[in-house]
């Protein structure tokens, strides 16, 4: 605790301010607190050990995952959880390679010949998976049609340009150079609407804000590194107790790397009828650089850059640009530093665990997560498993920056085929950063729905102006209230979808939002056993008018709902029809299946 | 070594304003060279629990203090604006507030309100969470609806936090739990279709009922052995959302009459009013109402009843239904026990329109309403200039400018909770500050509105 100096005589009292500036108004005290502590709770974590010398109960090596994983797990005596059976198995990996679980017919064919590697090819080799993980993309990138000058085309063609990267797994380091250099009509450049998307109220603000935006969003993303904070002032005596290595940059550290995107040129024209917005016309000069100057009327958010004068230097590995093009230069560096695809893994991991290897993925502190840097005392490592962090960045490397081979890699380890059953009364939190169990978590409000289409067999067919052909799963849609199919928008809404722009998706479960799952009739009637002329024809109607018996529709259901058997209580529960009938009976038992924790939750 | 920053400026209260609570162990702290801020909770809070509901309007946009709540003599004025004073020194419009003219005896008018913010988002986020804008982590810090529903937690079937009118980007539970959440929807006279299951004819609630009873028995396992936190928390909405279903005084809280529509006006506006009514006389664990008004950014022509939404509309419409909410709440006898706040995220630059016939986003002044709930009526608080762009009086005890923390202050103390708590290991070992500040003193109740 340093910079105890400022003595203030104030009406009689004598009162020491801490030097350090704690009034940030973009960084309240609360959160700096939470932050804090927060450091702190990392440091419980390092000052864990369990009983060192206990023998841990881990699963069989399988990959270099599990190497570094159960290593540290048998090191510090903490238990795996067991392995999945095939019904958590499939069902999980369904939910994380497509976006829903298995179909009926999928379950049984895997339970019929339980090879997951070959499953797990065959899924990644699906279009479903392009679904899935352009979705993901999506979501991070919040790219969003009508907005910040995103016309409906441009929303489209970015869309496109995405599904078209995982489609065809293009390298992510190529994907990326591609975002940042585009140029041209942002209608027409597919990858362009990743900066225009940062360049809010461009005519009313300064451009060096618009420059500031897109280098926070280069670094967070691409580079696991929030800039935001020096892109105000200087780390020193604001973020002592947050992050070490923010401390030690200064605001002009953060213009050199604003400085590389300085000569870009953006033309507004308002001619785009399709969303009332003008759109941008992105080039590059070849000359111009950071500088100070700014329409005094409208200064922005950013308080006055006195001074400014930046050639650009990429400072995280030392390069300065050659050539005049400096925006691609920058595209050269991030992609050719070892971060970027350090920080690319960890978020694919932070996604499919839960939390990163480095956690959070956004929130990087290199002088906490390289192990070659000393420590000062009161910190801790932000890395739990540094070797293993550095042998997946190899991999991902080695193969060519392929998303999917990353994907692979964590899928078919031992490691995220844990259960997410932990032996009763055992659990610690602390075991989460060891990735002891797997975290269930919340299905996204287009998992779910997807997922109730699958179980009931009802598939919700939307449109949407712009694309050609009919999308028949939610979490192929481009954007938030594109499609034409209005009851699905409403329940997905309802469900806590995000916005594509601000808003992310809601993972907690809200009362209105499960109100609206049990009692909405796009819902509802999906669940029920007697077809409708309004309603497209269930799973379960189909197997009524098979006439199979009770406890075979029982069993059907359970496996196409939640993807296995049903215990016997739970047999004998749900064929212990009271007095109605059949029809009625059913659709009860294929309701309450689909409102269950379990089909909830991917775990 | 003042620091300039654009919207905002340094939040921090002057220190010879730590006027609030007891300064006990403050005082001590200074004088023993401990920094105030490292000391929690040493003003010793006494909530005024006058209050057992809140209903919050939320005049979006930024309205005019000076064609609203603190006009002013001038040629700005429209020739129809009928501006009368009342007694308690409250002058209103009684064109644009015809019913609130009526009722000053029940309205406090805070005239010396100042806002941090004049860009809209970062001053909506105020008034919302009553804390500063961080972008990094403003999906995390809660609604202060969601604090006060964190706080009471359920005392009925209904959650204790609702919310409308909004436009869907407001402040929700951030990391606080479950019960947090805001219940929010668009509220119509037939009510709520989602409390009802009624695809079964005449064996729908029987439908579901035993449909509900088979998904629970099914599910037991599962509530006795969570995978983990998140599953226990799915569970338990699982079982309010039950509560609320096929429950007849619930279903009815959330219906209104035609009369009651076309009495608050049959807007959205006027729509959450009466469902804020329901909700408070029902006392089925409604604790905090949000209801957002939008439309109040009139740079221009914001007399022009040509406009879809002007200052005549805008005006008269919050009248008709505030007015309404008002004489139905002290009709049945809520009004004491409900309290009522009006407030926008800033104020509108003061004296003459601007070149387009409007105004633009002005921070120094702005003004709010506060009724019942404790809260003494027939008054006004503040003086400002002739053109009311300047507070010359505060007219409160803080002899300051009245802020967003504050007004939240007071809030949380007319619900009885302690505005100088934290919240410790909240989230991943993470503390959240009620209100910043209010610990050491630098902001508190307006306790002057009080009876």
């Amino acid at each position: 605790m340093p910079h105890k100096v400022l003595l203030t005589l104030l009406f009689g009292f004598i009162a020491v301010i801490p030097r350090q500036d704690t009034s940030c108004p973009a960084y309240p005290l609360s959160v700096r607190t939470a932050d804090e502590a927060a450091r702190l709770a990392d440091q419980r974590y390092a000052a864990f050990n369990l009983e060192p010398n206990a023998v841990a109960v881990v699963p069989p090596v399988k990959n270099v995952i599990d190497k570094w994983i159960f290593e540290k797990m048998s090191a510090d005596g903490v238990d795996a959880a067991p392995l999945t059976n095939d019904s958590e198995f499939v069902r999980r990996i369904y939910l994380d390679l497509t976006g829903r679980i298995p179909t009926y017919e999928e379950g049984q064919t895997f339970f019929n010949t339980p090879n997951r590697d070959q499953l797990i090819n065959d899924l990644l080799a699906s279009p479903a998976y392009t679904d899935q993980w352009a979705h993901w993309f999506l979501e991070r990138f919040q790219v969003r049609a009508g907005l910040n000058f995103i016309s409906v085309p441009a929303g489209i063609n970015f869309y496109s340009f995405i599904r078209d990267f995982v489609a065809k797994d293009r390298p992510y380091n190529s994907v990326v150079r591609e975002l940042l250099t585009s140029q041209g009509d942002g209608d027409v450049s597919p990858g362009l609407p990743l900066l225009v998307r940062q360049i809010s109220d461009y005519f009313n603000n300064p451009r060096q804000d618009a420059w500031d935006d897109i280098t926070d969003m280069a670094a967070t993303q691409f580079l696991g590194l929030r800039t935001e904070c020096i892109s105000c002032h200087d780390g020193a005596h604001h973020l002592e107790k947050i992050n070490l290595f923010l401390t030690q940059r200064k605001r002009r550290e953060l213009w050199q790397l604003s400085a590389f995107f300085s000569r870009m040129r953006v033309q507004g024209v308002s001619d785009d009828n399709a969303s009332y917005r003008p759109r941008l016309i992105v080039s590059d000069a070849t000359t111009g650089l950071y500088n100070s100057a700014i329409n005094p009327s409208q200064p922005g958010a950013r308080p006055a850059r006195t001074g400014a004068n930046e050639e650009p230097v990429y400072w995280l590995t030392g390069r300065q640009p050659e050539g005049d093009a400096w925006r691609s230069e920058f595209a050269r560096f991030v992609t050719e530093d070892r971060q970027f695809a350090r920080a690319s893994v960890n978020y694919i991991w932070a996604h499919l665990f839960g939390s990163g290897i480095v956690d959070p993925a956004d929130g990087w502190d290199f002088n906490r997560t390289d192990p070659s840097v000393e420590l000062p005392d009161g910190w801790d490592s932000q890395n739990s498993h540094p070797e293993l962090l550095e042998a997946l960045t190899d991999y991902f490397i080695s193969h060519n920056y392929s998303v999917k081979s990353i994907v692979r890699l964590i899928v078919t380890s031992n490691t995220y085929q844990l259960s997410s059953r932990y032996p009763a009364g055992k659990w610690q939190d602390v075991f989460s950063r060891y990735f002891a169990r797997h975290e269930a978590s919340r299905l996204t409000a287009e998992q779910l729905i997807d997922s109730l289409a699958t179980a009931t067999g009802t598939s919700p067919l939307m449109t949407v102006p712009g694309l050609t052909g009919v999308l028949r799963a939610t979490n192929q849609l481009p954007y938030p209230y594109a499609s034409t199919d209005y009851s699905t928008e409403y329940i997905l809404n309802s469900l806590g979808r995000g916005d594509y722009l601000t808003r992310p998706s809601i993972s907690k479960p809200s009362l209105f939002g499960v109100l609206d799952f049990m009692n909405n009739w796009a819902v509802a009637i999906r669940t029920r056993a007697t077809s409708d002329r309004y309603a497209p024809q269930s799973r379960l109607s189909q197997w009524m008018a098979e006439g199979l018996d009770d406890n075979t529709l029982v069993r059907r259901m359970f496996l196409s709902t939640l993807t296995r058997e049903p215990t016997s209580d739970e047999m004998k529960l749900a064929t212990d029809r009271k007095s109605v009938d059949r029809n009625t009976w059913f659709s009860g038992v294929q309701w309450a299946l689909v409102q269950k924790s379990d089909f909830a939750f991917n775990y | 070594l003042a620091r300039r920053h654009q919207n905002c400026g340094n939040h921090g209260i002057p220190r010879r304003h730590f006027l609030f609570g007891t300064l006990g162990v403050a005082g001590a702290a200074i004088l023993h060279g401990v920094p105030a801020s490292a000391q929690s909770g040493s003003v010793v809070a006494k909530p005024r629990n006058s209050a057992r509901s809140c209903i919050f309007i939320n005049l979006a946009g930024a309205p005019s203090q000076l064609d609203t709540f603190d006009p002013k003599d001038g040629p700005w004025n429209p020739r129809d604006a009928d501006i009368r004073e009342h007694p308690g020194g409250i002058v209103l419009s009684r064109k644009f507030f015809p019913f609130l003219s009526d009722l000053t005896g029940d309205l406090c008018v805070l005239r010396s309100v100042s806002s941090w913010e004049a860009a809209h988002p970062r001053g909506q986020f105020y008034i919302q969470s009553g804390h500063s804008l961080n972008p990094a982590f403003a999906q995390i810090m809660p609604h202060i609806g969601a604090v006060v529903a964190y706080e009471k937690q359920n005392s009925g079937p209904l959650p204790p936090f609702f919310s409308f009118g909004g436009a869907g980007d407001e402040q929700r539970q951030g990391f606080l739990p479950g019960i947090a959440t805001p219940f929010t929807f668009s509220p119509v006279p037939t009510g709520l279709n989602n409390l009802r299951h009624d695809f079964w004819g005449n064996q729908s609630q029987a439908f579901f009922d035993r449909s509900y009873s088979l998904l629970q028995s099914l599910d037991a396992p599962l509530r006795t052995q969570p995978l983990n936190n998140d599953m226990a928390s799915y569970a338990a909405v699982l079982s309010q959302a039950r509560q609320l279903v096929y429950n007849d005084a619930v279903v009815k809280v959330f219906q209104f009459s035609p009369q009651d529509d076309s009495r608050y006006g049959a807007t959205v506006l006027g729509r959450s009013m009466v469902t804020a009514r329901n909700l408070v006389q029902a006392k089925l664990g409604a604790a905090f109402v949000s209801i957002t008004q939008s439309g109040w950014d009139l740079h221009s022509q914001q007399f022009n009843k040509q406009q879809s939404v002007n200052l005549y509309s805008l005006t008269n419409d919050l009248d008709r239904s505030l007015g309404n909410l008002i004489m139905d709440l002290k009709a049945s006898g809520d009004l004491a026990s409900t309290l009522i706040v009006v407030i926008g995220e800033f104020g509108r630059t003061p004296g003459p329109l601007n070149s387009r016939d409007g105004r633009d986003h002005f921070r120094p002044v702005m003004s709010a309403l506060m009724i019942g709930g404790g809260v003494q009526g027939g008054r006004a608080i503040g003086v400002t200039d002739e053109i009311s762009g300047a507070i010359l009086e505060p007219g409160w005890r803080g002899d300051r400018a009245i802020y967003v923390q504050d007004i939240t202050a007071t809030i949380y103390s007319a619900l009885g909770i302690d505005w100088t708590k934290s919240i410790d290991n909240a989230l991943q070992g993470r503390r959240y500050i009620y209100i910043e500040g209010a610990a050491e003193g630098q902001y508190g109740p307006v306790e002057d509105v009080f009876a």
